[in-house]
């Protein structure tokens, strides 16, 4: 009686390559630099401003370069999916 | 606080740990068969660890509210940044007080948190690295934010110190639990990168979970420790009566059912059916929303809530997956941390939370600590790799770091098989 192991079935049908992803160093590090950032400028609004429209424009910008931080972040992490440099 | 509340926060404290008994469930069966005991025993120990490393410095980082903490002054505005509570546990009272409560909640908050991760490490993350990465997370990363929002840190502080309401509020510790669990989770998808064979030329091949029943069962299990948890929170950190409490408990079944349905009907528009393991991200995306407006809005807002954040859970799985190339077995980037977030914002939205203070509380969750606990884990990952060998993955975990497999005798017989 022949029998299937759901183990061997799954890792001869699935046994493709793909490699730990490896962010590049500078664009992950301008990422993680411009989150750290974002959030300083967020916290500045709160302790050092005292007008409640001054707060919220400095919030808003902090979350902006937060923003960019992620988009940074993100993108590199796509490059490396695509096997580009 | 009356010794009422206080005692019934004692008893739904208790219930906690059935969230991480659900969600051990979960990622189990939402990874594969030959990873099965290891995700169960990477559970155990992480309970072990977290518990071990928030009781040599975590709860000292964390404290309490009113209790002692490091403070800078500006403008005559005191601003709290971090517990200064005595290493482990040294002078702590064991009554019934606030403090001893707080601690117990937290003891089993942390290991509920660096749970999460687990789900999206499941099939490549070595249990050693995992137990390290949770030792990191339990005793500075989870108490430092755990001391901002519940420990009377500077964003509980904007209240007072900015007159925003009552400043951020989560009291079911939708950002101090899952976000943050959720945020370290993406970390490790990251760097551990996809399972073998997940991505072939960019296109991601369906890696269905194990065991859909083991799934849904969790979710079940789940739900009794979120009442508990939303339910001790509230007492604790919202100063909610015995009442009160049942409206926390009406509004998390109410935001986890229509997270269900909404993920339910949004699956079945997509794909004609209603998909179980999404229906499942679904139920506890809207259990994790819960926890940040449990006590804050009324059932019809939990209930609007939560519909959206099951509709939110679908798209989020699917684009992560699709789009970003981001293998999450388990969901938890999607269930703990973009539902955490909707949820955390949706209180300043719906609720008596006020929207600029929660907007600081998620800018800092997105700002804070996620790069944070991707630099603490890319450092890790250089003396320590913590993606397992090529073997492992191929052999699955059970057999590569424990030597046996979880169903020894599973196996099926050809003509079952064909039939």
């Amino acid at each position: 009686m022949a029998i299937l192991r759901w183990d061997h079935v799954f890792s001869t049908t699935l046994m493709l390559h793909n490699a730990p992803a490896k962010i590049p160093t500078g664009f992950k590090g301008g990422g993680l630099f411009l989150q750290l950032s974002g959030w300083a400028i967020v916290i500045s609004a709160f302790v050092l401003l005292r007008g409640s429209s001054a707060r919220i424009a400095f919030v808003a910008a902090g979350i902006a370069v937060e923003v960019l931080g992620w988009a940074l972040l993100v993108f590199s992490y796509g490059i490396v999916r695509r096997g580009g440099k | 606080m009356t010794e009422g509340s206080l005692s019934l926060a004692l008893v739904l404290i208790f219930l906690t740990p059935l969230a991480a008994a659900g969600l051990a469930l979960i990622n189990a069966g939402l990874g594969r068969s030959r990873s099965a005991a290891h995700t169960m025993l990477a559970s155990l120990c992480v309970m072990g660890v977290a518990a071990l490393a928030y009781l040599i410095c975590g709860f000292a980082c964390q404290s309490f509210s009113g209790g002692p903490s490091h403070a800078f002054i500006v403008d005559g505005n005191q601003w709290s940044w971090l517990g200064a509570g005595p290493l482990f546990l040294r002078g702590m009272q064991w009554d019934n007080s606030t403090a001893a409560l707080v601690l117990l909640l937290g003891i089993f908050s942390a290991g509920l948190s660096a749970m999460i991760p687990l789900g999206t490490g499941s099939d490549r993350w070595r249990l050693s690295a995992s137990l390290i990465s949770t030792a990191v997370f339990a005793g500075f990363t989870y108490p430092l934010f755990a001391h901002w929002a519940w420990g009377g840190g500077w964003l509980q502080q904007l209240g007072v110190n900015c007159g925003l309401s009552h400043g951020f509020l989560d009291t079911g510790g939708a950002g101090v639990i899952h976000a943050s669990g959720g945020l370290t989770a993406l970390a490790m998808a990251w760097i551990l990168g996809p399972r073998r064979g997940k991505y072939v030329d960019g296109v991601p091949a369906a890696v269905p979970g194990h065991d859909g029943i083991v799934v849904l069962f969790g979710c079940l299990v789940a739900f009794t420790g979120w009442l508990g948890l939303n339910g001790a929170g509230a007492i604790l950190f919202n100063g909610a009566t015995p009442g009160g409490v049942v409206r926390v408990a009406v509004n998390t079944i109410l935001a986890a059912g229509s997270a269900c349905l909404a993920t339910a009907a949004m699956t079945r528009a997509r794909y004609g059916r209603p998909d179980a393991s999404l229906c499942a991200n679904g139920w506890v995306g809207g259990l994790v929303a819960s926890s940040a407006i449990a006590a804050l809005v009324n059932p019809m807002a939990a209930a609007l809530i939560g519909a959206i954040t099951g509709a939110i859970i679908a798209i989020s799985v699917e684009q992560l997956d699709l789009r970003l190339a981001i293998d999450d077995p388990g969901g938890a980037i999607s269930v703990h941390g973009v539902a955490a977030i909707w949820g955390l914002l949706a209180a300043g939205i719906f609720g008596s939370g006020d929207w600029l203070a929660q907007t600081a509380g998620v800018a800092t969750l997105l700002g804070f600590v996620f790069p944070v606990t991707y630099g603490l884990n890319c450092a890790i990952n250089r003396f320590h790799p913590q993606r397992v060998a090529a073997d492992g993955d191929r052999q699955g975990m059970d057999l590569h770091e424990l030597g046996a497999g979880a169903y020894p005798e599973f196996v099926t017989h050809h003509e079952d098989f064909t039939r």
